[in-house]
């Protein structure tokens, strides 16, 4: 791991709530022998101040759920620390941790399938109160109907079931079960997901008036970033299991600094048609966490990676189709052949994994390649016919990689045994917003001015 | 692939399709009119249970029971070529319009039908013409056309094919055969979720192979090398190795980009995609929306986009239908949708997207869609209006220009024509209405 010099997000004299530290959720393969563990969340350290809102984006496996699934112990950490109030909960078990469950709550995405069909609204909510007891039977039916106050729904729904409501009503059922225990902290995870624009809108109100009332806090798990903007004081921007950014939301949003940030923000399309926003597209599709890149995670599909200095000079377009053929061998390397496939390479049949030709043509048909980056080329090429594409890949790397690669940078090759170098944190605003990426440094241009050269 | 760029490659009509339990009617598509240029975009956009969805699927040709679509209602495929070639293969379903407008005078069947030209698309009673009447369903009353007839020449001889210069395919009354070869191969559709319109059992390659079969007789190792250049051109890297891999094995992404290679193997001219991005990351998103432009661009497709997303509508769109309760009830180009919405639904809908309003609460629009079961007497949206007044519960606005400036921007909403006293306004709502009754 990275030695951090900044730590992701520390900022004294608030009043904090909750304390993570380089937290980890890994999710074992079962089996005998364990085999490679998914990174779902691969060391993340935050901090949520008591009352405030704090975002979580980014796409659909980035571990976002996973890591607020964490914090209420839904799922159990790997290694690191989840700090309540100064109790670390993952140390918690029995009784302890039955105790403190009634301070952080969850509300989840699909009102359609978190409630139960044949129970009443009524019951329902009062689950969680008659699971821990809560007062007299009498008291707690009292308690539910404040609650359908609450959040906006009429007491005599208190014997009516979930099919009778819409999809807007029941997520505002959901929110009074989390309520019922009068927690401190919240995680809702993608609330609005699943609800209409219009709905939406209510429900997104009522979370606020909520948080006002009971001075809740908030971690909001979402991938639309409109919604985020709106409710959120700060956000954090996951990838792969990392924080890559993360800071106040105006801050974040209008001048991100990360490439991953920039890159999310500008593939959201505006309700706008006449706005001139820039718009690059980013390619491929985020890593299997499983095998995520050794050194910076989103460094296979960075905009402004940084490149080996011999190569600088090199077309878009080059770059692009390495980038490319590089996904493809690694597709390739993971690809399960079939017992077909594999008595067809025997007998020396022409295999679908024997030939680059294709690719090649497809890739750098249209562009000059120098003659340096050819010859690499045809060795890749003579490697992936003899069914060797891990030293194909390792001979990319070692001609193309970077310190974004986790390769230390001027080195020429490398070392089998030299642990990959990851970003540090570094502080990119008075704020204190952090962001996780080697372009921070001194010794590199910053992704702004990269990005306008390379994709102006 | 000809384009005829001075008419509407898809002209939808009055369209209606219902859906008939024995506990209620519901009226989910309620009188669309619209058209679709070649190489033109038409966003429509609702919310959920607006209608969006069964009007792609009528358009289709697949409406199944209990649903129907309903008498009166007209989908044109607009396409020289297409005509021609139907001309040829079912002489006995085409009709020659110029037989009927020889014995037919339009305007004396529209009175005996006791219907409004709206039914009929049309805003005067001269403009209605037997080929309106004959194609949408009022026709084989008179005995003008027999019910699989679908092919309807209004320019050139029929039985001589090469001399067809005009006329159009009716897809509301094309079956059998004459369906098949419109569906699929003229007008394709892709689905929001990629894994419901691909076959787990069966490579991609396999399913792409099976619709250049059906649709373009392609077989074969010829029929390999052309779904593998398919995945190519939708941005499939290593397509060859891909073509032989199942569905399972590809991303989301990769998937809806598969979706859409089999969608393009029978060259299509019309691609209707229903909420195609709504499942995927807003990256990815990025690159379907790329592809899909980048396609229309090569092909000259028109493109018809549902979503309920407004930053992807304004994205993608050239012209935008509002849907509400099963009609459209706006009308207009992209750009002055969004600066200048006029019917209170769409300005509701644009105002309650966060990010508007800095720092402010969110606007909202007070109760919920409700389900059409009836022929509509009032205004759908009145009853979460914040404008709305008396009359709104007694007339049925129909879609009219928003004012005498444009005819471009239609709104379904008593308030226009804006630069019209409040009366005539009125007067000409319900006057338009008269006699659409059915």
């Amino acid at each position: 791991m990275s030695q951090e010099t900044v730590t992701p997000d520390e900022r004294p004299g608030r009043d904090t709530m909750v304390e993570v530290r380089n937290l980890k959720t890994y999710y074992e393969q079962g089996g005998l022998f364990g085999g490679t563990p998914v990174k779902a969340v691969d060391g993340v350290s935050f901090d949520i101040e008591r009352g405030e809102t704090l975002g979580l984006v980014g796409e659909s496996g980035c571990g976002k759920t996973t890591l607020g699934r964490t914090l209420l112990q839904l799922e159990e950490a790997t290694a690191g620390e989840i700090r309540f109030d100064g109790v670390d909960v993952t140390t918690l078990s029995g009784e302890e941790l039955y105790e403190w469950r009634q301070n952080a709550q969850m509300v989840f995405q699909d009102p359609e399938s978190s409630l139960n069909d044949r129970m009443t609204i009524g019951e329902i909510i009062r689950e969680p109160l008659d699971v821990h007891d809560w007062k007299t039977a009498r008291e707690r039916k009292q308690k539910v109907r404040d609650l359908l106050d609450t959040v906006g729904l009429k007491r005599e729904h208190y014997y009516r079931y979930p099919h009778q409501f819409s999809g807007g009503q029941r997520q505002r059922i959901g929110i009074a079960r989390t309520l019922a225990l009068e927690p401190d902290f919240i995680v809702l995870d993608e609330p609005v997901s699943a609800l209409d624009v219009s709905v939406q809108a209510e429900i997104i109100n009522l979370l606020e008036d909520l948080q006002d009332e009971f001075g809740l806090t908030y971690l909001f798990i979402a991938h639309d970033l409109s919604v985020v903007r709106h409710i959120c004081d700060r956000v954090a921007v996951m990838y792969l299991g990392h924080i890559m950014e993360i800071g106040p939301t105006e801050e974040l949003f209008s001048d991100p600094a990360n490439p991953y940030t920039q890159s999310l923000l500008s593939a959201i399309p505006e309700p706008d048609p006449t706005s001139t926003k820039q718009r690059f597209t980013l390619r491929g599709t985020p890593p299997n966490p499983r095998y995520p890149p050794e050194g910076c995670p989103f460094a296979t599909r960075c905009p402004v990676r940084i490149r080996p200095p011999e190569y600088e000079h090199l077309d878009e377009e080059v770059w692009e189709g390495i980038g490319t053929l590089r996904e493809v061998l690694r597709e390739r390397e993971r690809a399960e052949r079939t017992v077909r496939e594999r008595i067809g390479e025997l007998l020396g049949r022409e295999s679908r994994f024997k030939s680059l030709d294709e690719t090649y043509d497809e890739l750098f048909g249209d562009v000059a390649v120098p003659e340096d980056v050819q010859s690499v080329l045809d060795d890749v090429a003579d490697l992936v016919e003899n069914d060797d594409e891990a030293a194909a890949l390792a001979l990319l790397a070692e001609e193309f990689a970077s310190v974004c690669d986790g390769h230390a940078d001027g080195s020429g090759g490398f070392d089998e045994d030299d642990e990959p170098i990851q970003p540090e944190y570094h502080s990119v605003s008075v704020s204190g917003r952090k962001s996780f990426c080697h372009r921070h440094a001194e010794a590199y241009r910053e992704p702004d001015d990269v990005l306008d050269e390379r994709h102006g | 692939m000809m384009a005829d760029d001075e008419q509407p490659i898809l002209d939808v009509r009055n369209l209606q399709t219902a859906f008939f339990t024995d506990k209620e009617t519901i009226r989910a598509v309620d009188g669309v009119t619209f058209d679709i240029f070649p190489g033109e975009t038409v966003g429509i956009v609702g919310e959920s249970g607006s209608g969006k969805s069964v009007t792609a699927r009528s358009i289709m040709g697949l409406v199944e029971s209990p649903g129907r679509i309903l008498q009166g209602s007209s989908v044109r495929f607009q396409h020289r070529e297409t005509v021609r070639e139907y001309a040829e293969q079912f002489p006995d379903l085409t009709v020659d319009v110029a037989d009927l407008e020889a014995e037919y005078d339009p305007q004396e069947l529209l009175a005996e039908l006791e219907l409004s030209p709206r039914a009929f698309g049309r805003s005067n009673p001269e403009e209605v013409t037997v080929a309106d009447i004959a194609a949408s369903g009022h026709g084989d009353e008179f005995g003008m056309v027999d019910a699989d007839d679908c092919v309807f020449v209004t320019g050139g001889d029929p039985a001589d094919p090469e001399t067809v210069t005009d006329g159009f395919v009716e897809a509301t009354r094309a079956s059998g055969e004459a369906q098949r070869l419109l569906r699929g191969g003229r007008i394709a559709m892709v689905f929001q979720d990629p894994l419901t319109s691909l076959n787990p059992v069966y490579t991609v390659g396999n399913q792409i192979k099976e619709s250049l079969r059906l649709h373009r007789g392609i077989t074969g190792r010829e029929a390999t090398q052309e779904a593998a250049e398919l995945l190519e051109d939708v941005g499939i890297p290593d397509a060859r190795r891909r073509v032989k891999e199942y569905p399972h094995q590809f991303s989301g992404g990769m998937r809806q980009r598969a979706v859409i290679a089999m969608a393009l193997a029978c060259d299509p001219d019309v691609l209707i995609c229903d909420e195609p991005t709504t499942a995927l990351d807003v990256t990815i998103q990025a690159q379907i929306l790329e592809l899909l432009a980048e396609l229309q661009d090569k092909r000259d497709l028109a493109i018809m986009f549902i979503t309920h997303d407004m930053g992807v509508i304004a994205d993608v769109s050239d012209h935008v239908n509002v849907m509400y309760a099963g009609e459209v009830v706006e009308r207009a180009s992209v750009e002055p949708l969004f600066a200048d919405p006029k019917h209170p639904y769409t300005q509701g809908l644009l105002e309650s997207i966060p990010g508007q309003h800095a720092g402010e609460r969110l606007r909202t629009i007070e109760g919920s869609v409700p389900t059409p079961n009836e022929k509509a007497t009032s205004c759908r949206f009145a009853p979460r209006c914040p404008k709305a007044f008396d009359e709104c519960e007694q007339i049925h606005p129909v879609r009219l220009p928003v004012d005498a400036d444009t005819d471009d921007h239609t709104a379904a909403c008593l308030l226009y024509p804006d630069d019209r006293t409040k009366g005539e306004a009125l007067r000409s709502h319900a006057e338009a209405q008269g006699g659409d009754e059915q």
